[in-house]
């Protein structure tokens, strides 16, 4: 009796185990890179900008996001803490995935204030209609001048509305159509839906049928209870803390260009 | 009878699991495997990129300093090295050269303010510099990849399998040292 007993402690620790090995999935975060506030188009973490810039920055931005799913992305930071503003940009990015995920088309104008370095990172979607010269361009004609003179609010200004310019014509809009065309844009399905499941995910899901099954045998279904308690609180959860704008889990891939003043 | 069918249930699982986790793993690895390949070749579209740039940018520059033969001969060298260059650590290798002797022809702009204010050197060293990034991005990317490949290859169980499936450990496209640093060009002027 006694050994039995043993073995059922032994046999749900084993399970416990198991089942985390499956359901676990690291997820890893890079620490020198801020989250996105709420406003998400707009972040200004240096405080160089007033609120009407900012106001202005947001009308333009989401109304062009609702209709192309094109991102464009302003930031301001005071350092960029011993990385080059290149792959700073490259980085926040990805991890803030502006733009759609099909697309690939987000912009993101990255301001390291204290650093006085500017750059205009372009997603792989938008690389026809901004090219690397072209941003340089933008940056020259807009952005280093007012800087020097310390216009920040129009510098920021100035280049964004520049950005989204290039933007509309890209997919053949203006300003005042977009003001508005009834049209809006609904993001691609994310799920990679073929709906077919692979043999590994056939055998896992067996496999999780049998141990479920040993659970509820062995251990009166605590360990299945337990499971299930967490998923449906990590769901609420998740569920929660909406509003606000994010991104559609664009990429870049390096594209765009870097100034200082 | 109870306690057998407990001691069935229990091989069946383990049997499984190990079945289970030798397949996934392999078809993980193909997975990785084609990403290794897609990310290298993301690499070779930008190094091509970057040597159709190259001809017009060294034509600018020898329009306002001719002079400089030595860095028109080191790029001409490095570049035709690049382009023989076969598998991955010969090309990793002449990559970071070429990308110094551009990272020196750009420094050498700084003596020549006319040539720093032509728009063409601009749009052209932008373009450069642009390209220099994204092979630096492309370069991170294939890395990561390919650790994850060698990762999954060289763990139990495929340590076992990798080679009978024929799978090679991927070598990883490594910049030399201070290869890394994108070439910038101040274009801002003082006032």
């Amino acid at each position: 009796m006694r050994t039995i007993k043993f073995r059922k402690k032994h046999l749900s620790t084993f399970l416990v185990i198991a089942l985390v090995l499956i359901v676990s999935n690291g997820i890893g975060f890079s620490e020198s890179i801020p989250s996105a506030t709420s406003d998400f188009y707009v972040n200004d973490f240096a405080d160089i900008l007033d609120s009407e810039t900012e106001q202005s920055i947001m009308s333009v931005a989401v109304p062009l996001a609702e209709k192309t799913g094109a991102q464009i992305v302003v930031v301001t930071i005071d350092f960029l803490e011993g990385q080059d503003i290149e792959s700073y940009a490259n980085k926040l990015f990805r991890e803030w995935g502006i733009g759609d995920a099909k697309k690939n088309n987000g912009v993101l104008l990255l301001i390291a204030y204290e650093d006085r370095q500017s750059r205009i990172e372009v997603g792989y979607g938008l690389e026809g209609a901004l090219n690397d010269a072209k941003t340089g361009r933008i940056q020259d004609d807009y952005l280093v001048g007012n800087f020097q003179a310390g216009d920040y609010n129009e510098g920021v200004l100035g280049t964004f509305l520049k950005l989204s310019e290039e933007v509309y014509k890209e997919y053949g809009l203006d300003a005042d159509t977009l003001a508005n065309q009834n049209v809006y844009y609904f993001p691609s399905d994310e799920q990679s839906g073929d709906g077919k499941l692979t043999l590994g995910e056939i055998l896992i899901g067996i496999i999780v049928v049998i141990f479920m099954i040993l659970d509820i045998l062995l251990n009166r279904g605590r360990i299945t209870r337990f499971v299930l308690y967490t998923a449906a609180r990590s769901a609420s959860k998740g569920s929660r803390g909406g509003g606000g704008f994010r991104g559609g889990g664009g990429s870049s891939g390096g594209g765009g260009s870097s100034r200082s003043w | 009878m109870k306690k057998g069918l407990i001691v069935i249930i229990v091989l069946v699982v383990i049997v499984a699991a190990l079945a289970g986790t030798v397949i996934s793993k392999y078809n993980q690895l193909v997975t990785l495997n084609e990403e290794v390949s897609v990310s290298l070749s993301q690499i070779d579209n930008q190094l091509q990129r970057r040597n159709d740039l190259i001809p017009n940018l060294v034509e600018t520059v020898k329009g306002y300093a001719a002079q400089e033969k030595e860095i028109f001969e080191s790029i001409a060298e490095a570049r035709s090295k690049l382009i023989g260059a076969t598998g991955v650590t010969e090309k990793s290798e002449a990559d970071s050269e070429l990308s110094g002797a551009l990272s020196r022809l750009l420094a050498i702009s700084e003596n020549y303010p006319d040539l720093k204010s032509n728009q063409n050197f601009i749009q052209l060293a932008d373009e450069l510099a642009g390209t220099e990034n994204r092979i630096a991005v492309a370069r991170q990317d294939y890395n990561t990849v390919a650790a994850d490949f060698n990762k999954v290859s060289k763990s139990f169980p495929m340590n076992l399998f990798a080679k009978m499936f024929g799978f090679e450990p991927a070598a990883y496209f490594e910049a030399a040292e201070g290869a890394e640093d994108v070439p910038t060009v101040d274009f801002s002027t003082q006032p």
